[in-house]
């Protein structure tokens, strides 16, 4: 008999009013509600919960507080769920992770005799060579916590934000009594705690005294009168950023909290005593022991050794005995005699003095204990002592929980009178409390919780009338200073996540690395699941004792967020990714659009005919432009007006181009580099009038493009001003040889040639709507870019494929658009430039009036000009060219160098000819060469060519269909 | 004058609302079923008209009109609003009945020295019911909830990722909250608010039946 329910009891947090059947290990098992899932399985007598990461060895409770990952269980959908503080639900189905063949039969525990050939740091010498993937396959398949189930349901959990004047961290009676201070004070507070109810050591130690529960009664009465008080349980406080930014983290989600001020009252970890088998299941921290008792009834054996560091330990031996345990022995690490040690003996508890536990028997759980008198440094064995056991309860020493304070910037120092780190210093706006700063009497740890509430309100702007003075730190040690015991047979581990033991530490530091970081790294201490929450104190101590210097010196190492482990689940949130649609979305889902993303845009790649191929598809609606007429969404576009006296010296500065004498009612191509120089957005620039401008950006760039006019008109002190309509405006492009037909029959506006040329720009209705009109030529054929507000637009589509209907209009999606274009040899900006162009590689050298005065990369272009750079130049494969036909990015190569890529490339119908955009040496861009692409198959030789490959007098998007002249490329 | 579609109209569609006109827009007014704890309604019919520069606030002025007094705020003006985005940037929204801003889009500034006519085609959005907070909550950094929020309040933040104006009003006595957004941005913004309002217990609403309408009378 181990474990078992005790009678009902006062403190108890189950509702045994509600019994839940769950399965462990494919067992039926049974608890009640209120209880976690080791609570429930240690009531019912189970002892054997999990396996060690590394060796398989036996594990069970350590801390029942999350301190530790020694029972990690998988439900089906989650894993690595942390049992001892999963709260048990009806019909669960859980199983131990990391086992082969189940729990009890695990075959990997075998490795628990080959530790000795597995030291630390021994996959830093074996992970190499030609070795390394058999090495991978073993460790993967022998070690590790639980396997990701890919195929669970995508759990979406919130995401909130959240405002208070005061976070108080920890509801133990500091952290209430901080919390309560500070609502008084008239801040709006919330108090998170991890545990499922608030009070903290009050739930659990000595937790059935009166006087323990009258400070938790009076403490819970007083917050519950607080309406500026929320108490949030169940809550971890994972991290804390910037700005008093916490990150607290329930079942629910997670809510990103922002604080004025932050009270860090997150108490003490219990650490555990290192002896050989100090892992066996049965060997336990006092604090999980008294957490099983009071907190869920559960007994956690029937014959105790308890083994004392502190005074604590007799608080833990009081408690077991008073549960019903027969305590067999007290044994003590000290000499020196306690309030705490006459206690115990009144009770009749034996105590032995000077000693430690040298050792733990049994196989899958503790029997019994071998006793040796400590001489203060190390076990004396000569005189060991036996004693029969089933639980071992370990009150060595605290770890102060400080976290959330070194992530603060607090700064910490080892306080030799407490044996503990203690909080040396905090920034502005934090402030400890409780065990966290030294102070462990209840009524100091309430003072000290009250003036850190008080401070922290302050400091939030809400100052108390009389400031309350700090509590005294404790003067008398609450921490053993070395409660680890060598064995010359090891298993006596530091950190039971990693399987660490004592020697590990002794060879880390042997091999030089003996300062706390290296040695975490080296050794990988704190660095599981724990993060270090059981084992740094610890590993601490030992590196001090190894290296000959006082704990003070050593150091601690970084406590990173998230300090506890926080579900992928939590962090993910609902997962806002903002995506744009076109007005005229839901249209092209009726003609059955295939959507791509755009940057932040979702636009039709193609429309789908049922029965046709991608290619068939897209083929059809580039002959439908060439041959007749098509519309294309192009909202996308970047949309802007800039107006006022300066407007036209503005977009001179702005752009490469000449724009002073542009006249009302025409458009020029702008060309926008950076500083550098360099290729940065183009797009048109239409003079509505002498000081308003409407320019097009790029889908991608519209956004930067704004920005950057904003800051230069700001930086140059013009006159202009800016209007970002890309949202507000519409746009489509009505292209094709009949597209004059279908616009004439809906607007006033004369469009003939006369009337309406090429690179025109006219506002006038169309279908009733005001627009603007830019007669553009980016497909290569007579078209009007038509612009609109933005809730006309699904009027003004219909409009045009009703009028167009006749005449065959086809809806045309991006594919086929940048096909047209690059028939016609016209440049995308971002796919046929790149971080580095400028734009006399790529042919744009047209667009550059280098001898404005100045223009944003002048200078910088000036100085690249007569730098040879690879060229961006139009090639064709040889007519009747069957193979492999090569892909953007694709490399050129010349002399097994690699000299450029292809950055456009296309089978291109209409010229009956595969044909593409390169960038190659500049001694292979004339017309004509011949160069070299790698494609996936092999070399592909392709020949250079002059742009455009497709109508080069421009007769056609000038509007002159007379002149069929298509040149087919040579 | 074109039948306008709000950019919200595909989702709205899909649903068994009661569909009615504002301002020339095909709007959801009512929906069936019993409120719930966060409604979500379209109000992007209502006309809007935007005017920057530094000459706007005295040109508005000039048209009578009364502007809030400092950046970030807005007031009520008709059955709507005027909110200044910033110092030289307002929003002019009106209610049911056409207002100053259905007279702007007719008479824009054009030539007035420092004035710029800044169209206005947002998505709006218009959250209401007990658990609004708690919904813009998820969405948005800002804190609504901190009780000393100023009157008139006109929030210039991002909502689900995306830049939103916000501003705080009471409906029937709960917080409530209009949002305007790029309309490019609008189905994304529906499709995230609803999804955390179904969450916490509600869904999509009519405008009047959050908003309801003028007497006819």
């Amino acid at each position: 008999m181990a474990a078992s329910r005790l009678p009902p009891r006062a403190t108890e947090w189950i509702d045994r009013s509600r019994p839940l059947a769950f399965r462990f290990e494919g067992r039926g098992c049974s608890g009640f509600a209120g209880d976690t899932v080791t609570s429930a399985l240690l009531a019912g007598g189970t002892l054997l919960l999990g396996r060690s990461f590394k060796y398989h060895r036996p594990r069970s409770v350590l801390s029942l507080a999350n301190h530790d990952a020694n029972v990690l269980v998988d439900d089906g959908v989650a894993t690595n769920l942390r049992a001892d503080v999963l709260p048990l639900a009806e019909g669960m189905h859980l199983t131990a992770v990391n086992t082969w063949g189940g729990l009890a039969a695990d075959r990997l525990r075998l490795l628990d005799r080959l530790s000795p050939l597995l030291p630390v740091g021994f996959y830093y010498k074996a992970f190499h060579g030609r070795l390394f993937p058999w090495w991978e396959r073993l460790i993967r398949r022998g070690a590790g916590l639980g396997a990701v189930n890919t195929r669970a349901p995508r759990v979406k959990l919130a995401k909130r934000y959240g405002h208070c004047d005061v976070l108080v961290v920890g509801a133990g009676p500091s952290g209430l009594a901080a919390a309560c201070a500070a609502a008084e004070a008239g801040a709006h507070v919330v108090l998170a705690d991890e545990n499922a109810r608030p009070g903290g050591s009050l739930t659990w130690q000595r937790a059935a005294e009166p006087a323990a529960r009258e400070a938790l009664a009076e403490l819970l009465a007083r917050a519950g009168a607080l309406r500026n008080l929320e108490i949030r349980a169940g809550c971890v406080a994972a991290g804390r950023y910037d700005d008093h930014l916490l990150p607290l983290v329930d079942a629910r989600g997670m809510t990103r909290m922002r604080c004025r001020a932050l009270v860090v009252a997150a108490g003490a970890q219990e650490q555990p005593a290192v002896f050989r088998n100090n892992d066996l299941p049965g060997v336990m921290l006092g604090s999980a022991a008294q957490r099983l008792i009071h907190r869920y009834a559960v007994k956690p054996g029937e014959r105790a050794v308890v083994l004392a560091g502190n005074e604590e330990a007799y608080d833990v031996a009081l408690d077991l005995r008073d549960a019903g345990v027969a305590v067999a022995a007290v044994v003590d690490f000290d000499r020196a005699g306690s309030p705490g040690r006459e206690r115990a003996r009144a009770a009749g508890i034996e105590v032995i003095e000077a000693a430690c536990v040298y050792e733990a028997h049994g196989k899958d759980r503790v029997e019994s204990v071998t006793v040796c008198p400590w001489d203060g440094d190390r076990a004396r064995t000569s005189q060991p002592r036996a004693i029969a056991c089933d639980l071992v309860a370990m009150s060595v020493g605290w770890a102060p929980a400080g976290a959330l304070l070194y992530q603060s910037g607090a700064r910490f120092a080892y306080d030799a009178a407490l044996e503990q780190l203690v909080p040396e210093s905090s920034p502005p706006g934090t402030f400890a409390a409780g065990r966290v700063n030294g102070v462990y009497a209840l009524s100091d740890r309430l003072a000290d919780g009250a003036r850190a509430g008080q401070e922290a309100a302050a400091f939030a702007g809400f100052a108390a009338p009389s400031p309350l003075r700090a509590a005294p730190r404790a003067t008398r040690p609450h921490s053993h200073p070395y409660p680890i015991v060598e064995h010359a047979r090891g298993k006596n581990f530091v950190d039971f996540d990693e399987d660490l033991q004592l020697r590990d530490f002794a060879h880390a530091a042997q091999e030089g690395f003996d300062s706390a970081e290296l040695l975490k790294r080296y050794s990988t201490v704190g660095m599981g699941p724990s993060q270090g929450k059981h084992s740094n104190m610890n590993a601490i101590r030992i590196l001090a004792r190894l290296t000959g210097r006082p704990v003070a010196e050593v150091g601690t190492t970084t406590a990173r967020p998230f300090y506890h482990p926080v579900p992928l689940a939590a962090l993910a949130g609902r997962g806002f990714h903002p995506e744009r649609r076109s007005p005229l979305h839901a249209l092209h889902d009726e003609l059955g659009a295939v959507f791509m993303p755009a940057g932040d845009w979702r636009r039709p790649e193609f429309y789908a005919c049922r029965g046709w191929s991608r290619e068939a598809c897209i083929r059809a609606e580039a002959k439908a432009v060439r041959a007749g007429v098509g519309l294309i969404d192009v909202s996308t576009l970047g949309k802007i007006e800039v107006s006022g006296p300066d407007a036209a010296a503005f977009l001179e500065r702005l752009y490469t181009g000449a724009f002073a004498g542009q006249r009302p009612g025409t458009t020029r191509y702008a060309l926008m580099l950076d500083e550098a120089g360099v290729v940065v957005d183009d797009g048109v620039a239409a003079r509505l009038a002498e000081d308003r401008f409407y320019v097009t950006a790029t889908t991608s760039g519209a956004g930067g493009v704004y920005r950057e006019m904003q800051r230069w008109a700001q930086v140059w002190g013009m006159s202009v001003g800016l209007v970002n309509l890309t949202g507000a405006y519409a746009a489509v492009n009505l292209a094709g040889p009949r597209a004059r037909e279908v616009l004439a029959a809906l607007t006033p506006q004369e469009v003939t040639e006369s009337a309406f040329p090429f690179l025109a720009a006219r506002e006038a209705e169309v279908a009733g709507v005001p627009a603007r009109l830019l007669r553009v030529g980016f497909v290569g054929e007579l078209a009007y870019e038509i612009h609109a507000p933005a809730d006309a637009a699904a009027h003004l589509w219909s409009a045009l494929l009703k009028e167009g209907a006749a005449l065959g209009i086809r809806a045309f999606g991006v594919e086929a658009q940048r096909l047209l274009r690059l028939e016609k040899g016209h440049v995308i900006v971002g796919q046929d430039t790149d971080g580095l162009t400028h734009p006399l590689q790529a042919g744009l050298g047209w667009a550059v009036k280098l001898d404005k005065p100045f223009f944003i990369g002048q200078r910088s272009l000036r100085a690249m000009a007569a730098q040879p750079r690879p060229r961006l130049v139009g090639f064709a494969l040889d007519p009747g060219y069957g193979g492999e036909v090569p892909k953007e990015n694709h490399l050129v190569i010349r002399d097994g160098r690699i000299v450029g890529r292809v950055t456009s490339v296309a089978v291109s119908e209409t010229l009956g000819r595969v044909i593409g955009l390169a960038y190659v040496d500049p001694a292979q861009a004339e017309p004509g060469t011949r160069f070299c692409i790698r494609a996936a198959s092999g070399m592909v030789w392709a020949r250079v060519v002059p742009t455009p490959f497709y109508d080069p007098e421009n007769a056609r998007q000038k509007g002159r269909p007379e002149l069929k002249e298509v040149r087919r490329v040579a | 004058m074109w039948p306008r579609a709000s950019p919200l109209a595909a989702f709205f569609a899909g649903t068994r609302a009661r569909f009615g006109e504002v301002a020339g827009m095909r709007v959801a007014l009512a929906t069936p079923g019993t409120p719930g704890a966060v409604r979500v309604a379209d109000a992007s019919c209502f006309v809007r008209a935007g005017v920057k520069g530094a000459g706007a606030a005295a040109w508005l002025g000039e048209q009578g009109l009364a502007l809030p007094p400092m950046a970030n705020t807005w007031i009520a003006s008709g059955g709507g609003l005027v909110a200044r985005l910033g110092e030289s940037e307002f929003l002019l929204e009106d209610g049911y009945a056409a207002g100053a801003a259905a007279a702007l889009q007719v008479r824009p500034p054009r030539g007035v020295a420092g004035v710029y006519a800044a169209a206005r085609q947002d998505a709006s959005l218009l959250v209401a019911g007990p658990e609004a907070s708690a919904a813009m909550a998820e969405v948005c950094s800002f804190n609504f909830s901190r009780p000393d929020l100023p009157e008139g309040l006109l929030a210039l933040t991002r909502v689900a990722d995306v830049s939103a104006l916000v501003v705080p009003l009471a409906l029937a006595g709960q917080r409530a909250f209009r949002l305007w957004c790029d309309p490019s941005y609008g189905p994304y913004l529906l499709e995230c608010l609803l999804e955390v309002a179904e969450d916490l217990g509600g869904g999509a609403a009519g405008l009047a039946d959050l908003l309801p309408l003028p007497d006819p009378s």
